[in-house]
Parts: structure tokens; sequence; C-alpha cells
């Protein structure tokens, strides 16, 4: 990105002042809007929810800010690590739910490998998996997605799925974030704490998130950010550059997934430029410049962002009322 | 108009069709597949399913019926009884194994122990209510725990908001369990999920966030109680269902909705209710309920009091955008 050009860059311009605002704006709303005591947060060990940690324990005060760590057993050993990495850092209260027995009598793991069966019937107990998107800058795939499976022996199958088998096992990994939801509510809903949100913009807009899972949450401190803001104050506020440096990963299948490659077909700060000239109204041909892509390429993200902001606003709503 | 006991009589026909047309919106308008509701054996759930399939046909309506060893038995036998009326797909799926892998039994009854130690799960069945009979008790909303042994009243103590946070906060997970399962099978179907607050609830705030509230359509939420039972009752819903009195069906002994949450009947709510909404003049309550100005006012400033104390339900959650 080329930050020195201020029609393309969206970094904050006060990025002091912004994380300012936005622990003023914790503090009136927990304390005195929502008269709650503290606030519950998740760990994943990513740099979203480590900003929103970070920014709650300044705001609050650390004594104030309770950490969850929810494992499964599809967890990857670097999100406990690093998650342990934010929560030392920020000198916080710590509790451990794993929610591998949640999700196994609910069926989740079960569930899903039914659904992947659907596409690749062979696909064993200890077969590895996971859903790709491929790239938008390679073709016009438009939310047709694909299973990978990784046998015992290391060899990959990649298959492209059926409607019915995706919506199973995109239904059945919802599992995992409708839970550690549940569980921060009822951590939550005890201590009368507020239970926090770490979409990012990126998220919000484009509707990344379980409605009710990761979706769900008393306060969002950094729905209004773009990933490369987030960074950006993630820097600032003294983040460890282990976490900083971290690709980041949706953590829900077995084999490593990033998020670009389940859901935003272009790398997070590519996809910040597209969502904003979106916003702005640039042609595709000037997106098409700034990314240094092909008109046809950058006509293709403006669909698939055109498509995922329709998806998104009926995430965002509340549930449907006569009149 | 006039305020008067009929008042909140409707037009079951026109309302009816409203209600349809609503659902078939809806659906169309996401492009899905149809419909997934939790059947509760109650009566709100039972008027969303008749809805729903008068609304998209049987095939489009797809029923969850959740029970856990707490429920009452009743309830999956009545939900079952209205599905096959109805002749829907529907599943049963014991939902018990799931809440003690979450804890929630244990949880719960740590709370109850550190209150009464001798609390006993095999034996014991605890029961938590609001002072009767609100209009002639001027009392606050002070939580009362019961122990009932064989039945019996064996132990009670006031609870306390934090005791009670940290119950409700455990009892509140087999809400939301239920919701990850409707959405589950939503998600794989391609439908939307189906919620069955009514009006009183939605105002009273009378319902789990991100749990029975959390769905895509509240297609009954506009309705008083009285008018779900008289639709009800129009469109044939099972008859154990129409005579049952309404449930939390939360707790391992029965406690209903008037004594666990509202401290007055369901009729006497919707019509205090509807004249706390429409500032119906004091003369004119007084006149047709045969209440007091003391009686009308203590039941308002409850309305008041739990409207105010659960806005937050009802909104959006505050963001810097």
């Amino acid at each position: 990105m080329e930050s020195s050009d201020p029609e393309h860059s969206i970094l904050l311009e006060r990025p002091k002042e912004e994380i300012d605002r936005i622990q003023d704006w914790i503090r009136e709303t927990v304390l005195n809007r929502m008269r709650k005591k503290g606030v519950v947060i998740g760990l994943s060990g990513g740099v979203d929810s480590s900003v929103c940690a970070a920014l709650c324990v300044n705001s609050l005060g650390k004594e104030r800010v309770l950490g969850l760590f929810m494992p499964e057993k599809d967890c990857k050993s670097e999100t406990n690590d690093l998650g342990r990495l934010i929560a030392s850092h920020l000198d916080i209260t710590t509790i451990t739910e794993d929610i591998t027995p949640v999700l196994t009598s609910a069926g989740c793991y079960e569930r899903r490998d039914d659904g992947i069966r659907m596409t690749i019937p062979e696909y064993g107990p200890d077969w590895m998996s996971k859903v790709v998107l491929p790239s938008i800058l390679d073709s016009n795939r438009l939310s047709i997605s694909n299973i990978v499976v990784r046998d015992p022996n290391g060899s990959d199958i990649t298959k492209r799925m059926r409607t019915r088998s995706y919506l199973q096992v995109v239904a059945a990994s919802n599992f995992k974030q409708r839970t550690r939801k549940m569980m921060e509510y009822y951590h939550g809903d005890r201590l009368n704490y507020a239970v926090v949100g770490t979409p990012n913009k990126l998220e919000y807009d484009l509707g990344f998130f379980v409605k009710n899972g990761d979706g769900a949450a008393d306060i969002k401190p950094i729905g209004h950010l773009y990933k490369t803001q987030v960074y950006q104050i993630g820097e600032l506020l003294g983040i460890p550059e282990k976490i900083l440096s971290r690709p980041p990963t949706t953590d829900t299948y077995s084999l490593p997934q990033s998020q670009e490659e389940f859901y935003f077909s272009l790398p997070y700060d590519k996809m910040d430029i597209a969502l904003h000239a979106y916003d702005n109204n640039y042609s595709e041909k000037k997106l098409g410049e700034i990314l240094d892509v092909d008109e046809d390429t950058a006509g293709r993200i403006y669909l698939d962002i055109r498509n995922k902001k329709r998806m998104a606003s009926f995430l965002h709503l509340p549930p449907q009322v006569p009149e | 108009m006039a305020f008067t006991r009929r008042s909140l009589d409707i037009d079951v026909k026109s309302e009816q069709e409203r209600i349809m047309n609503f659902i078939q919106k809806h659906v169309r308008s996401r492009k899905k597949d149809g419909i997934v509701v939790g059947l509760s054996g109650g009566i709100d759930s039972a008027l969303i399913s008749i809805l729903c399939v008068k609304a998209l046909g049987r095939q489009k309506v797809f029923g969850l019926i959740l029970p856990e060893k707490e429920s009452n038995p009743v309830s999956r036998k009545y939900a079952e009884k209205q599905a096959k009326r109805l002749d829907i797909d529907y599943e049963v799926i014991d939902i018990t194994e799931t809440l003690e892998s979450f804890g929630v039994y244990n949880r719960r009854d740590n709370v109850i122990r550190s209150l009464f130690k001798d609390y006993d799960d095999e034996r014991h069945r605890i029961k938590i209510t609001l002072p009767a009979d609100i209009l002639n008790n001027d009392t606050l909303n002070i939580f009362t725990l019961q122990i009932l042994e064989e039945g019996k009243p064996l132990w009670t103590g006031r609870l306390h908001k934090r005791d009670l946070n940290r119950i409700i906060a455990a009892t509140d997970i087999k809400q939301r369990t239920r919701m990850v399962y409707l959405y589950y099978y939503a998600e794989s179907m391609n439908r939307l999920v189906c919620g069955t607050t009514n009006r009183p609830e939605t105002l009273q705030g009378f319902f789990v966030k991100h749990g029975d509230g959390g769905v895509d359509l509240e297609p009954i939420a506009h309705l008083y109680k009285t008018q779900v039972f008289q639709l009800s009752k129009e469109l044939c819903a099972i008859d154990e269902i129409i005579q049952r009195e309404p449930s939390p069906d939360t707790f391992n002994s029965y406690v209903g909705d008037e004594e666990f949450y509202f401290r007055m009947p369901y009729e006497m709510v919707d019509l205090l209710l509807y004249t706390w909404e429409n500032d119906v003049p004091l003369a004119e309550v007084e006149k047709e309920l045969g209440l007091t100005e003391v009686q009308i006012k203590r039941a308002y400033r409850d309305f008041t009091s739990k409207f105010n104390s659960t806005e937050h339900l009802r909104k959006l959650p505050p963001s810097l955008m």
C-alpha cells in the first residue's frame, strides 16, 4: 500500500487520538450507559482480540477485564500460545474453558464430517480439512467453494463442493463460534460484565462473522476500523510483535486456513483498499490502477463486495417484526 | 374509542393474512427455502408453526423439539402432537448432554449450595419466584429461592442480585443452546429461524439475548398473549396446548410465567400493558377493570422498570460507527 499517497492511504491520521476516543467511549458505554462492572473478552491470539483487550485494559483497568481461552481440538497450538502471551502482557485474569466436550455432544464434528463426505465419501476420522475459495484474482469464481482434505499420509484432495455439502459443513462449524459466545455470555452475565465483540470494519461490513456467534456482543470497539488500522493502533498499544506478525486465520478448520482463502478472496490490505474505494465510489478503472489489476478483475472485486454487503446487511438486522 | 375489555380483540382473518404475508415476504426476499422453528409445547410456538404452514406450505416448515432433563415431560409430548397434527417434518433432540458438558446444572447447583448447603439435586427441586399479586402487594421485584422436597417447601430465602445473576447466567445457556441448534438446522437447509416472542415478552424483556431472542423473524412480537390465544383457538392448535398455563419450563419444578416474571395473570398483564402503552385515562381503566388508582400505578411502575432495565435487549449494540 502506498501510504505516502493520501488518496490511497487508509491509515489513521491521528492514531493516538483515535485510541483515546475509543477508550473514552468504552469507559462511558460500559460503566455509565450499560452499568456493567467490567468486560469479558475471548482471546484468540489474533490481532483483533489482542487490540480490543489492550483498549479495554487501558480504559477500565486490568482488574475489570476477564480474558477467556476457549480452545477446542481443531485449534492450532499457536492460538493458545499467543492468547496467553497477550494475557500475560496485559496482566489480566483469565479462565480456560475447553469447549471440545460441548461441541462433541452437540454433534459439531460429526455433522461437519458427514457434510464433507457428501463431497468426498472416503473422508475418514483422522483426516484433516478446510474450506477454501479460489482467489478472485485468478478466476471468476464468485462463491464457489472447494473442500481440501488431507489423508493421514499427508496427500491432499481438493474438490468443488455441492451446495448442500457446503451449507452443512459451514453450519456445523458455526457451532464453534456460537458456543464460544455462549460461554462469554455465561461469564458476562454471572459477573455483570459486558461481552466484547472483536470484529473489525472488514468483517463487520462484509459479513465475515457468525450471527449469534462472533457477531454477537454488547460492545464492538473496533467495528469501525479497517484491518490496516487495527495493526496501526496495535503497534502503538505495544501489542507483542509475534501477534502482529501472525497472518489472519479463522482457526476453525483442522487444516491451517487463512481468512483470505476462506472469505475475503484478497489479502486484507488490498481488501481494505477495495472496500474504501467501493464506499467512496471510485470507478473500476481507478480501483484497478490502485491495486494494479485489470478492470475486469476490479469489476469482480466490486461485485463480490456488493454481494457480501447485501448478505451482511441481513446478518446485522435485528429480528424482523410485522410492520 | 373508549377502552374496554374487548379492546384487544382482533379480526382473526385479517391478522392471519397479515402475518402470513410477512413470513412469505421475508423468506422470499432473503432467498431462503423455508423456516425452522423450535417447538416448546407452548402456545406461542404452536401458533407460529401453524402460521408458517399456512404461509409456506408444510414442506417448508421444519420443527425442532429440544427437551432436556428438567423439561416438563408433557412439553415434548404436546410439541410432537402439534407437529403431527400439522404433518410437518420435525426432529427431537435431547440437549441434556450438551448442557451437562457446558456445566449448566453444576454451575447453577454450586450457587444453590452456597445458599443452602444441603441441596441435593436428586431429592430437591428449585423454584425461583417474584412476590405474587403485584396489584395488592406493594413489594419490589426481589426474587425468592425455594427448595422443595417431595413437592413441599423445605427452605426459602431471598435471592440477592449477585446470586440471581449467577443462576440465570447458567440457566440462560438452555435457551442459547436451543438457538445454536436452530441455526445449525436453518443454515444447513438454507432456511430462516423463526422466533416465538409475543408482545408482553418483548416489551418487558422476558427473553434471553442471543437465546430465544436471537432469531431472524418475530412474526407475533406485536400480539398480546390474549391475542395469541384467540388466534390459536381459531386456527385449531391442539387443546392440550391451549389449556396449558404459560411457563418458561426452565427450572426443575413447575414455575409459571406469572410467578416467575409478570406477577399477574396474563389477561391482566395484557389489558394493563395496553392501557399503559396507549395512555388510556386512569378513570376509564379503573372503571372497566375494577381496579383502584393505586393498583394501576403499581402495575405501571413495574412495567416501566422492566421496560427500562431491558431496553438494551431490544436495541442494536452501541458502536462507534
